[in-house]
Order: structure tokens, then sequence, then C-alpha cells
């Protein structure tokens, strides 16, 4: 969103009615983009006044005000995430449009529960990597510093979650095909 | 596995902003630290007077509480509304003619859940509402003095109020915070509320509060002077929820432990005779070069139209014990000695306004 840079100068200088409307101005997208995160009303919320807290806090220090949106919705993500880190929960995502995303090839048979049930088996640091690049197109620097890692490790993550979820939907699949 | 949200849902954007601004009045608190700051370089005392279940912070209570606030936070049997379930007439009959604001809004913090349920805005306080829900058995005083708060973002430069809780469970209270209407405050502004736990929880809610408008304000200007105090009682304000009587005192005293302008309460009494009965209340004193000055006002139950004449007389309480805070321009605080058993009485003359309502 553009936004007055007018206001976003004065909220940078300390003011408070400024910043308070600059939020009030995306308040529809914060409120879709932490509930995407975090699932719930609840949360999102949560996530909402924690980041109108750090933003606010740390607003003197942006450099450029033409960017102030994406520096907001970054401090957002950061929030959600640290709230679903704290209460150990995965990030939710639509399942549908993950696997789409994922540009499977072995294929249309492999349905939504097995990619739940594989992405679940991953451990964390492969899980949520593989959810905020596919299912939320975060690029690789925001997923870095959302997860306060290197990008290399992130990248290194990234490759190994997909080869561990190829081969988990491979079993899932055939221990289903035996099943039934 | 369930989709992650529900995206249609109606955009609940109170919420949003509430959480948006209480973000920001915490912001601002972190950033104003000290807590306590002052607009000018007068000393300034502040004295809170606690009811009987309360808890005393850096306001220490006086030995003067209201029976009526007293018994109508045992009696509280569960939530609802808290303002109804309250035998403090002021409040049911808020509640019943549906001038305080029903809010609802719950905050989690450590296991523990402040739901703010309702406000009442009229000519005397600012009354809160709070129901508080724990894991773990909470011990006594967790809460401390009670809320802290903001108008429009900024903390006030001073203020007196009282806040009680009333026990229900291990786990379970009602609370009622009073914030003393002062001059400080517009008719209609955004109220942030801060209460802090005893393990260094913070709760926040911010809200838009708006005083109710029926209040018929009464000019009275009755001044007289005894013992070298001077008291004018400037309004008298009648509404559903009470009545009150603004008053001013100067004093020639330089030790605020032995000045009386904190302590005057008017016995109240209609055609009729019958008592209308006060309520507890706080004083915010000044101190100019050798005088001290109070300016306050008391708080009574509400009368109904078929009084038409008050009979005011004005008394002063010698406190037994009790003491106050001295807080300087730099938010220091000093525990002021307790002298207030060598207060001196004062005999004041008796006073009538007519009312018509």
């Amino acid at each position: 969103m553009k936004h007055d840079l007018h206001a976003v100068k004065r909220a940078i200088h300390g003011d408070a009615d400024a910043f308070e409307e600059l939020l009030f101005n995306e308040e529809k997208m914060l409120y879709y983009k932490a509930l995407s995160y975090v699932g719930n009303k609840e949360d999102a919320l949560d996530a909402i006044q924690e980041t109108a807290y750090n933003a606010f806090l740390a607003v003197g220090q942006l450099r450029n005000p033409e960017y102030f949106s994406t520096w907001l919705f970054r401090i957002l993500i950061r929030e959600c995430y640290r709230l679903l880190k704290v209460r150990d929960q995965m990030i939710p995502y639509e399942e549908s449009e993950l696997l789409k995303k994922l540009d499977h090839k072995q294929d249309e048979e492999i349905d939504s529960f097995h990619l739940s049930e594989a992405l679940a088996r991953l451990n964390s640091s492969y899980q949520t990597p593989i959810i905020l690049f596919y299912y939320h197109d975060l690029s690789i620097e925001d997923i870095s510093e959302i997860l306060e890692k290197p990008v290399g490790t992130v990248k290194t993550n990234l490759r190994r979650a997909r080869k561990k979820l190829k081969s988990e939907l491979e079993r899932s699949y055939q221990l289903h095909e035996k099943v039934t | 596995m369930k989709k992650s949200h529900e995206p249609f849902k109606e955009f609940p954007q109170d919420q949003v902003r509430s959480a948006i601004r209480s973000g920001i009045v915490q912001a601002k608190e972190q950033v104003d630290a000290p807590r306590l700051r002052k607009k000018n370089g007068k000393r300034k005392i502040i004295y809170a007077l606690c009811s009987a279940a309360a808890v005393f912070g850096i306001l220490i209570g006086s030995s003067y509480y209201s029976p009526a606030l007293a018994s109508s936070l045992s009696q509280i049997p569960f939530i609802g509304s808290i303002f109804g379930n309250s035998d403090l007439i002021g409040l049911q009959q808020a509640q019943k003619h549906g001038l305080t604001k029903e809010i609802g809004e719950t905050q989690t913090v450590n296991g523990i859940s402040v739901t703010l349920n309702e406000i009442l805005y009229d000519q005397n306080n600012i009354t809160l509402g709070l129901f508080i829900e724990s894991d773990k058995e909470l011990g006594d005083f967790y809460f401390g003095a009670g809320m802290d708060f903001t108008i429009n973002g900024d903390l006030p430069s001073g203020s007196t109020g009282s806040y009680g809780e009333h026990i229900l469970s291990a786990t379970t209270m009602t609370a009622i915070q009073t914030i003393n209407v002062n001059e400080e405050m517009p008719e209609k502004f955004e109220l942030g509320l801060i209460l802090h736990g005893k393990n260094g929880e913070t709760w926040y809610f911010s809200t838009p509060v708006e005083k109710i408008t029926d209040i018929h304000k009464i000019p009275v200007q009755h001044s007289q002077t005894a013992d070298g105090l001077t008291l004018t009682v400037t309004e008298i304000s009648l509404s559903e929820t009470g009545v009150s009587i603004a008053y001013e005192s100067s004093e020639e005293e330089t030790d605020f432990e032995l000045s009386r302008g904190g302590n005057i309460e008017f016995l109240v009494v209609d055609q009729n005779g019958n008592e209308i009965t006060g309520l507890s209340g706080g004083a915010t004193g000044e101190m100019g070069k050798d005088r001290i000055m109070f300016k306050s006002s008391k708080q009574f139950d509400p009368v109904d139209s078929t009084v038409t004449e008050l009979t005011i007389t004005p008394y002063v309480v010698i406190p037994t014990e009790g003491g106050g805070v001295e807080i300087d321009e730099n938010g220091k605080e000093t525990k002021l000695e307790f002298k207030g058993d060598s207060i001196q009485p004062i005999e004041f003359e008796s006073f009538k306004v007519n009312i018509q309502q």
C-alpha cells in the first residue's frame, strides 16, 4: 500500500497519531495476513498488538519512508512466527494451495491427506521454510530474517526439506496403497 | 485437516484498532518511562482512598472507606454485569438505564485472563468492571493498587481513584476500578488501561469512552471560612448514576499531613431528613507559597425526582491510620510520615441547595 510520505515522516519523528493512522490504513491487510499465519482471531490480534508495539519503538530508525508498508509487514510476520514458536505450533496453510505451489510431478493421486501427514513428519527447521517459501511466497532473505538464520542455512534447509518431503510423500502414498 | 482460517467472516475492525492502539500505548509507556511525569514543577500530593478488599500499592489508603462499596464487592455472585450485580445504587441504575458501555475484551498473559467487562463514565468517575481468571491461585494484592491509565495515549499528571477485588473462587475474581474524573479528561477520549501483575505481567486495553450526557449541573458557589480554611462548594451535579458535590479548599498550612482540605466530607440530607449515602473518593492537593489548596468532588448515591432540596453539612474526617506519597517533578516517590491523628476538627455551617430536576 502507498502511504502518505508526510505521515510516515511524522511517524518517524515520533508522532503517535500519524503512526496510528498509518496502521489503521493497513488494518485489513494486517489482520488477514496475521490470520493466515496464526490461524485464529485471538492470536492474530495479539500479533497485531505486538507489531504496533515493536514498530512504534523502531519506526525512528526507518531509513526509507517509502518502504513503510514492507517494513511493517516484516515485523508482523516475525511476530506471527514468534507467537507460533512460543506455542510450538506449525504455520497453518491450505493444502490444495501448497500442493499446487509445490509443483508436484508424480501426482494427482497424492492428496492433501498425504501432504499434511508428510509435512507433519518433517522437523520444524524443514517444515517452516517450506510453508513460508511455497505457501506464503516469502523470499529466502525474508525467511532468513524471520527465522534469524543465515541465508545459506535457509537454502540448505529448503533443499533438504524438498528432498525429504518428496520421499515422505512417496512413502506415505505407498503405505496408503498397501492399506487400501 | 481443517482450513487454516475463514476469511469471509466479518472483519473485526474495532478489535483490530484496539490491538493497534494497545500496542502503541504500551510502546509509548516504554518511551515515556519513568511512568510518573510531571507537567509542572509544583509539589503535588496524591491521596487515594481505597475500599475494603482493597489494595495498597503506591497509594496508601486512609481510614475512611465506603461501606457501600465494600458490601457491594462482597456480594457479587458471578460475572454477568459486575455493575448490575453491585449493590451500589449508582452502578445498578447505570446498568439498568443502559448508560454503561459493554466491552467484553479479554487479554491473557501468563495464564491470567483479564476481561474488561463494562465501563461507566459519569460526572464522578470512570468505573470499570473486571473479571479475572487464572490457571493458578493468585496471592493477595497480585495487581497492586489497580490500573494505570492514559488519556488519548498520554499519562495523566495526577489521579485519584480506588480499586477493590472480590474473590469468587481460588482462581476467579471480579474487580471494580474507579478513576475519579478530573479536569484533564475530555468528554470523549481514548482511554488506555494498564494493569501490572506481581510477576511482571502487563495487560493493556484501549477503548473509546464518552461521558454520559444527561447530567444536570447546579451552580452553587457557596463559600465559608472556618479555622483558617476557606471552603467553596462550586457545583452540584445530578444524574441517574449519582450526585456529586464539587468543592475547593484553601488553607494556611505548609504540611500536607496536617492539612484538612483533603479530609473534607459532606453530610447530605433531603427535605424529608433522609440521608443520601456518600461514597469514597480521593482529593488532589497542591501546595502554594504558604497555602495548601485541594480541589475535589465528593460522590453520593443518586436521588429520585421527589427530592427538591438538599441540606449539606461539611465536616472533616480525622483519619486513624493511612498516609500519602509525595511525588516530585522527577517522579521520585517519598512516603510521608502519618500525622493524620493530629488533625484538628473544623465546625462548618450547614447550607441548603434547591434542586429542580
